[in-house]
C-alpha cells in the first residue's frame, strides 16, 4: 500500500489531478456545518483507472465534485494540470478537461435526439458545426452507440442513456472522466454495457478514469482503489492490496468481492492463493492452472464427496 | 391461503396503436409464509406482474385470487390492499408528510384506529425496519439519509400489517451496508413475523441467499420456477435471457467448463471454498470438506 503524497513532486507531469489537504463542509440545519471531507490528499495520475469506494456519507461524491470545480474546497487545494480549482479564471478550462457523469441518466439528458444531446457541450463552447458533427460521431462510436444519432434519448434503455451521457462528456474531448456511481440505477445488462465502454475509454483511448462505485467487483477491475470513510481516504493501493485486507474493509462496512472472500477462506485453511485473485474469474483461472491434473476430471470419489457436502448443507445455506 | 395467479395476460395501451403485450399466460401461486425471488431482464414484466397482486392492475384475461377471493369479483379492494403490501421501486419518492410519524401512520389512520393504536403500529413498523421511534418519529422524512427514507417508506407499508409483502428492488442504489441492513430486515420480517415476501431483484447473489423459490420471467412469461439451486444451475439459459447468475454459481460453472467435475447447487461462499479445497488439496478433502 502506498501513502501517496510523499515522494512525488507537485510538478510531476504524470499527475493530472492533485488533491492536497482538502477540507470541505456542507451547511446543515440551524447554521451548523457537516464536515464531508477532512484533510484529503490524493493524486490522480494521467491515464490511470482509479476507483473510489466507501460507505454512504464517506465523502466520495463530495470528493468527485471537487475534481472539476463543481465544489471548491474550504481549505486545501485541488490542482488540475497545474490549474487550481479555487481560481475562478480556471474553472472553464478545468471542466473541459475533467468531465463528470452522474448516477441518474434521466437527469443528465437535455435534448430530444441523441445527436443534439451529445452536441450540447461543444455547441456551448462555440465549436464549429462541421467539427461538432465529427465529435458527436466519434463520441458515439467510442461508447458503442454508432448510428443512434436520431433516436430519442428518453426511449433508450438505462445503459444506453448512460452511454449517451458519457458520449456528451467525450464530445468535450476531456482528459479525464469522473463517474459518480454510473451503474447504480442500471440493470445487469446496462451495467455491463457502461463498464465495457468506460474500460475501453481508459485502455484504448487513454482517458484518465475516476470511478466512484458501491460495487466491489467494479472496483476490482481498476488500476488503483482509494477507500474513503468518514471524510478521509483511509486506504489506497492496487485492488489486490486493498481487497486482501478483509477485516479492515469490514470495519468500515465494506465487503471484498466474492472471489476475494472465497480466496480468503481458502487461505485460512492453509491453501495459498495469490493476493491478486479478486474476482471469481481470477479464481477460476487460478484453480484451472493449479489443480492437480490427476484431479481433472476428478475421480469419482471426490465428486461423490462434494455432492454429499452440497446436499447436506443446502438447507442451511440460505439462512446465513 | 395464498395469492393465486391464473393464466394472467395484460396489455399496455390496449386499443391504441401502441398496444404492447406485457404479460402472457402467467400462472403462479405465492404461498403464505414463503420467500419468493422474482427475477428477469428489464421489461420482462416483473413489475407489471406484481402490480396485479393487490389489484392495482386488472388482468385482461385470467384471474387473481387472494386468500380465496377473486379480485375481479370484489367491490372494494381495501382489504386486499391491506393484506398485500406493495413497495415500489424508489419508494422514498412517495414520502409526502411533514413528519415520519404522520407518513408511516397515514395508512393505519385511514383504518379508523385510535391514536394510540396508530402510534403503536408506527412504532412497530419503524422497529421492523431498524429505525428508533423516538429518534425519528418527529423528524421530517426529508432530513433523513436516502437509506433511512427508503426504510420509512417501507415502514408505511408494514404499518398496515400485511400478510404478503412485495418489494420491487428494495436495495437499488443503496451502498453495501444499506443493502445488507435492508435484506436483514426483510429476512427478519419473513422469519419472525411470518410474512410472505416476494422480492423483485436484479441481484442474483441476494436472491440465491434469501429465497426459498425463484421465478424467472422473460418477455412477459414465467419461464422458470424452482429452488435457487435448480434455477441458477441453468447458467446457459439464464445468460441467454441476459441475466446474471450468482457469482458463486459462475465460479462453479467456469470450473466445470475447464473440465472439473463440479456438482450443482453450490451457492454459498463456504460451500465454494470447501469444494475448491477438495480440488486443490485432494488428500485432505475427506476430513475437511464437511466441517467448514
Amino acid at each position: 500500500m502506498t501513502v501517496c503524497t510523499s515522494g512525488i513532486e507537485a510538478a510531476d507531469p504524470d499527475v493530472l489531478i492533485d488533491v492536497h489537504d482538502v477540507t470541505f463542509e456542507y451547511p446543515a440545519v440551524q447554521g451548523s456545518r457537516v464536515r464531508a471531507l477532512e484533510s484529503v490528499s490524493l493524486r490522480i495520475m494521467r491515464g490511470e483507472y482509479l476507483a473510489i469506494i466507501g460507505p454512504n456519507g464517506s465523502g466520495k461524491s463530495t470528493l468527485a465534485k471537487c475534481l472539476n470545480a463543481l465544489l471548491i474546497p474550504d481549505s486545501g487545494t485541488v490542482t488540475v494540470a497545474g490549474m487550481s480549482t479555487s481560481n475562478p479564471g480556471h474553472v472553464w478550462a478545468i471542466r473541459q478537461m475533467v468531465g463528470m457523469v452522474f448516477q441518474n441518466p434521466d437527469n443528465q439528458l437535455v435534448a430530444t435526439t441523441v445527436e443534439e444531446d451529445v452536441a450540447f457541450g461543444p455547441e456551448n463552447i462555440g465549436v464549429p458545426t462541421q467539427e461538432i458533427r465529427q465529435r458527436v460521431k466519434e463520441a458515439l462510436r467510442s461508447v458503442g452507440l454508432e448510428g443512434m444519432e436520431n433516436r430519442a434519448p428518453h426511449r433508450l434503455s438505462g445503459g444506453q442513456k448512460q452511454r449517451v451521457a458519457i458520449a456528451g462528456i467525450l464530445a468535450m474531448r476531456p482528459e479525464c472522466i469522473v463517474l459518480d456511481e454510473p451503474t447504480a440505477m442500471l440493470d445487469p445488462v446496462g451495467r455491463r454495457e457502461v463498464l465495457e465502454a468506460v474500460r475501453r475509454l481508459n485502455r484504448v483511448e487513454g482517458k484518465t478514469v475516476v470511478h466512484v462505485t458501491h460495487f466491489m467487483s467494479e472496483a476490482a477491475a481498476a488500476d488503483r482503489v482509494a477507500v474513503m470513510a468518514a471524510g478521509k481516504v483511509v486506504m489506497q493501493g492496487a485492488p489486490s492490496e486493498v481487497f486482501s485486507q478483509a477485516e479492515r474493509l469490514q470495519q468500515i462496512d465494506l465487503d471484498a468481492p466474492i472471489g476475494a472472500r472465497i480466496a480468503e477462506e481458502l487461505r485460512k485453511s492453509g491453501i495459498s492463493i495469490p493476493l491478486h485473485v479478486l474476482t471469481v474469474d481470477d479464481l477460476a483461472d487460478y484453480i484451472s492452472a493449479n489443480a492437480l491434473t490427476a484431479h481433472r476430471p476428478s475421480a469419482n470419489r471426490a465428486t461423490e464427496l462434494s455432492t454429499n457436502t452440497a446436499t447436506a448443507r443446502r438447507s442451511d445455506v440460505y439462512r446465513h | 391461503m395464498s395469492i393465486v395467479i391464473e393464466q394472467l395476460s395484460y396489455i399496455y395501451g390496449l386499443g391504441t396503436p401502441f398496444a404492447a403485450k406485457a404479460l402472457e399466460d402467467c400462472s403462479l401461486e405465492v404461498q403464505e409464509g414463503e420467500f419468493l425471488g422474482l427475477v428477469g431482464h428489464t421489461g420482462s414484466g416483473k413489475s407489471t406482474l406484481v402490480q396485479h397482486m393487490n389489484g392495482l392492475l386488472k388482468p385482461h384475461s385470467g384471474r387473481v385470487v387472494v386468500d380465496g377471493q377473486d379480485l375481479s369479483k370484489l367491490k372494494a379492494l381495501r382489504d386486499v390492499r391491506r393484506k398485500v403490501g406493495l413497495v415500489f421501486q424508489y419508494p422514498e419518492h412517495q414520502l409526502f408528510e411533514e413528519t415520519v410519524e404522520r407518513d408511516v401512520g397515514f395508512g393505519p389512520r385511514s383504518l379508523g384506529l385510535t391514536d394510540d393504536d396508530v402510534r403503536e403500529r408506527v412504532r412497530r413498523a419503524l422497529e421492523m425496519v431498524g429505525l428508533d421511534y423516538h429518534a425519528v418519529a418527529s423528524r421530517s422524512p426529508f432530513e433523513l439519509s436516502g437509506g433511512q427514507r427508503r426504510r420509512v417508506a417501507i415502514a408505511g407499508v408494514l404499518a398496515m400489517e400485511p400478510k404478503y409483502v412485495v418489494l420491487d428492488e428494495p436495495t437499488a442504489s443503496l451502498d453495501p451496508r444499506g443493502r445488507r441492513d435492508m435484506l436483514d430486515h426483510i429476512e427478519r420480517l419473513h422469519r419472525e413475523e411470518g410474512v410472505a415476501v416476494v422480492l423483485v431483484s436484479h441481484d442474483m447473489n441476494e436472491v440465491a441467499r434469501l429465497a426459498d423459490r425463484v421465478i424467472v420471467m422473460d418477455r412477459g412469461r414465467i419461464v422458470m420456477d424452482g429452488t435457487p439451486a435448480d434455477v441458477f444451475d441453468d447458467v446457459d439459459r439464464l445468460t441467454a435471457m441476459g441475466l446474471d447468475v450468482p457469482e458463486t454459481v459462475r465460479l462453479m460453472h467456469r470450473l466445470r467448463q475447464s473440465g472439473f467435475d463440479v456438482p450443482g447447487g453450490v451457492l454459498s461462499v463456504d460451500e465454494c471454498a470447501s469444494l475448491i479445497r477438495s480440488l486443490l488439496a485432494p488428500g485432505e478433502a475427506g476430513g475437511d470438506a464437511g466441517e467448514v
